[in-house]
């Protein structure tokens, strides 16, 4: 009876039930609500999955996943290293058709106008007491672009990526409820009625062109962010070349959906009792928020800016899309144009401004690494 | 350029000022390309 009493408690003892907090139990909760939202509510399911179920196992005590050999480690070493961000920008090229924002070049002022955002939750992160890198990492959720506010923070301040990630793919999945109030705050009923030109046919020739030519100038002026810059434009390449086929394939798809589950179940493993149920958690979703909206008026008022420079030839809610979030951003632009025209086509003229909030945040993350620098290594 | 400054106006104002700059050019870029497309392409 003795041994067997012993070797009970040797299995408790060993057990993470023996080291199970509170934390971990709220964490999990979490998780479960995030997996509720992703598979019943439809909020981004494909990202919200893998991270929600990834918190549930970064509160498991004594699994190892930080020490022991094993595909945790893979994948946290794909987090810690930004090996992920670069793949999935590899794909997001891939996917995404340049040709709107090479047909109307000046929607990339739009795609920079919507950057404000990231530094409107910036001051504001500041204010509230955060330092300097761990403001930069927060604002970088105004950008809405996931990878690049998660190859920021491991740059600047990986103690707060469960945070900010959550936040950055929460008001991802949000967009279509946070942006619709603010573009119609900012525009009137003509505003958003207003046809925009047919664009221009873009050729073979400049499809190929563009994506070299904006790696190289991009590259060279900021190298921390060749890697994002470059796999996009690779990406696109694939895309663009007729002779790549394969490539872009896998790029598109597979690779997209194995670098997906792995960035994002990193991601969710992150997201431990100790590290996550803090203040600044709060704060952190609060100001992701107000970045999101700060991007989002803003690309808004600069079309405003646009219309009226051009003789009223743009729709302002096109800006809006300036914020990334591709492609459900340039969405979002369309379907509240044909709410108020039923005639309105703005999807591909939002394209434009869209994949320019791509580059727009890649350069901010990178302005910002350079001026700021990285954290310092431990 | 790393610590160049900690006033985080400046930042905001020099960051936005590059990534206007940059897509600015980037723009330019593009009429660019698109000039040699048609001129030496011969593309109409």
């Amino acid at each position: 009876m003795d041994a067997f009493l012993v070797a009970l408690m040797s299995v408790w003892n060993d057990s993470g039930f023996n080291a199970f907090t509170v934390g971990n139990a709220i964490m999990m909760l979490v998780g479960i609500v995030l997996l509720y939202l992703a598979l019943s509510k439809g909020f981004e399911p494909l990202l919200l999955t893998p991270i929600a179920f990834g918190c549930i196992l970064a509160n498991v005590p004594k699994t190892g996943f930080e020490t022991d050999p094993g595909i945790m480690q893979v994948i946290l070493y794909g987090i810690n290293n930004e090996v992920f961000p670069p793949l999935i920008f590899l794909g997001v090229g891939a996917m995404t058709d340049f040709g709107p924002l090479i047909a109307n070049p000046k929607t990339l002022l739009l795609g920079a106008a919507a950057q404000a955002g990231v530094f409107v939750a910036l001051i504001g992160a500041l204010l509230l007491g955060f330092d300097m890198r761990e403001a930069a990492s927060i604002g970088i959720i105004g950008g809405a672009d996931g990878p690049t506010a998660i190859y920021l923070t491991m740059k600047m301040a990986p103690h707060l990526l469960g945070a900010i990630a959550v936040a950055a793919y929460s008001y991802m999945s949000l967009v279509p409820l946070i942006q619709p109030p603010i573009m119609k705050l900012f525009t009137s009923v003509a505003d958003r009625k207003i046809v925009m030109e047919q664009l221009r046919p873009v050729t073979h020739f400049e499809r190929m062109v563009f994506p070299v030519v904006t790696t190289i100038f991009i590259s060279l002026l900021l190298p921390p962010v060749c890697s994002l810059i470059g796999m996009l434009m690779l990406g696109n390449l694939f895309r663009e070349a007729g002779c790549l086929d394969r490539l872009s394939d896998t790029a598109q798809n597979s690779l997209m959906n194995i670098v997906t589950i792995m960035l994002a179940t990193g991601t969710g493993l992150t997201m431990k009792a100790e590290s996550f149920l803090n203040y600044q958690t709060i704060l952190i979703i609060c100001l992701g928020l107000i970045a999101f909206a700060g991007g989002t008026a803003a690309g808004v008022l600069f079309g405003q800016v646009m219309k009226f420079a051009d003789g009223g030839k743009t729709n302002p809610l096109i800006g809006s899309a300036g914020v990334s979030a591709v492609p459900m951003a340039a969405r979002v632009s369309q379907i509240v144009g044909q709410k108020a025209n039923p005639g309105n086509f703005l999807l591909m003229h939002a394209m434009g401004p869209n994949v320019a909030g791509v580059i727009g945040t890649a350069v901010a993350a990178g302005t910002m690494l350079a001026m700021i620098g990285p954290a310092p290594i431990k | 350029m790393e610590g160049a400054t900690s006033n985080p106006w400046l930042i905001a104002i020099i960051n936005m000022t590059i990534v206007f700059g940059v897509l600015i050019v980037l723009g330019g870029i593009m009429k660019l390309i698109r000039m040699f497309d048609c001129q030496v392409m011969g593309t109409k």
